[in-house]
């Protein structure tokens, strides 16, 4: 853990900076603006090919 | 379940020389917006050749609307020249085909606000994040506003670094 990681009162790492008042969590966007765009299609892609997988499984 | 390729319709309308713009989830994707999406949505040119050649392309595609009677309704250069909303199946994933989006914004009013970008080794024109947050703002189906937070959050951070908005 970052020894700059605040803690909240539970010793939880607050993840300040992580979530926007509204709950969007910052760090996936973040996490995606580093990528290429065909990088995060391919991560889209994954996504779809994981439910289909899931269905399939169920079926 | 119909697979889905996203990048594979992208390739497809791409090397058949259709002009059209990636609207839609893929859009908010290519930009860095985490969705959910299962389709490819864009807005297509009303010319004569470029509906030919997108309905060529739709028949090698073997692509069918959507039909909820199971009907099987191929698309036509005078269906793709005359329906405003085209919900297809293609044998490379669902593709929503439109004529506009948001207040009537066809493709040539689309294209300034749009940008080229390289997806692996296809190109294609891409509406900016901030007129995508516009057209989702004003269909504002409940899907549209669950996406809103994240668009304009993204929007936002990459304002913050100076990228394409």
């Amino acid at each position: 853990m970052d020894e700059q990681q605040q803690l909240d009162d539970d010793g939880e790492p607050t993840l300040e900076g992580c979530f926007a008042p509204d709950g969007t969590d910052l760090t996936l966007i973040e996490s995606a603006l580093q990528m290429t765009p065909g990088e995060r299609l391919q991560a889209a892609q994954s996504m779809i090919d994981l439910f289909a997988a899931v269905r399939r499984a169920e079926d | 379940m119909p697979k889905t390729e996203l990048l594979g319709t992208l390739r497809a309308l791409a090397a058949a020389d259709v002009r059209f713009v990636v609207v839609g989830g893929v859009a908010a994707i290519l930009a860095g917006a985490i969705l959910n999406t299962r389709d490819v949505d864009a807005v297509y040119a009303l010319d004569e050749n470029n509906l030919a050649r997108l309905a060529a392309l739709l028949a090698r595609l073997d692509a069918v609307y959507r039909d909820p009677a199971g009907r099987r309704i191929e698309p036509t250069v005078e269906r793709l020249r005359t329906q405003r909303v085209n919900l297809l199946r293609t044998g490379l994933g669902d593709l929503d085909l439109l004529q506009e989006i948001g207040h009537a914004w066809r493709y040539d009013t689309l294209v300034p606000w749009s940008t080229w970008e390289q997806v692996e080794n296809v190109r294609v024109l891409v509406l900016g994040l901030g007129r995508l947050i516009e057209a989702k703002e004003i269909a504002n189906r409940p899907k549209d506003r669950a996406a809103l937070s994240v668009l304009r959050h993204t929007l936002e951070m990459r304002r913050r670094k100076g990228l394409p908005t």
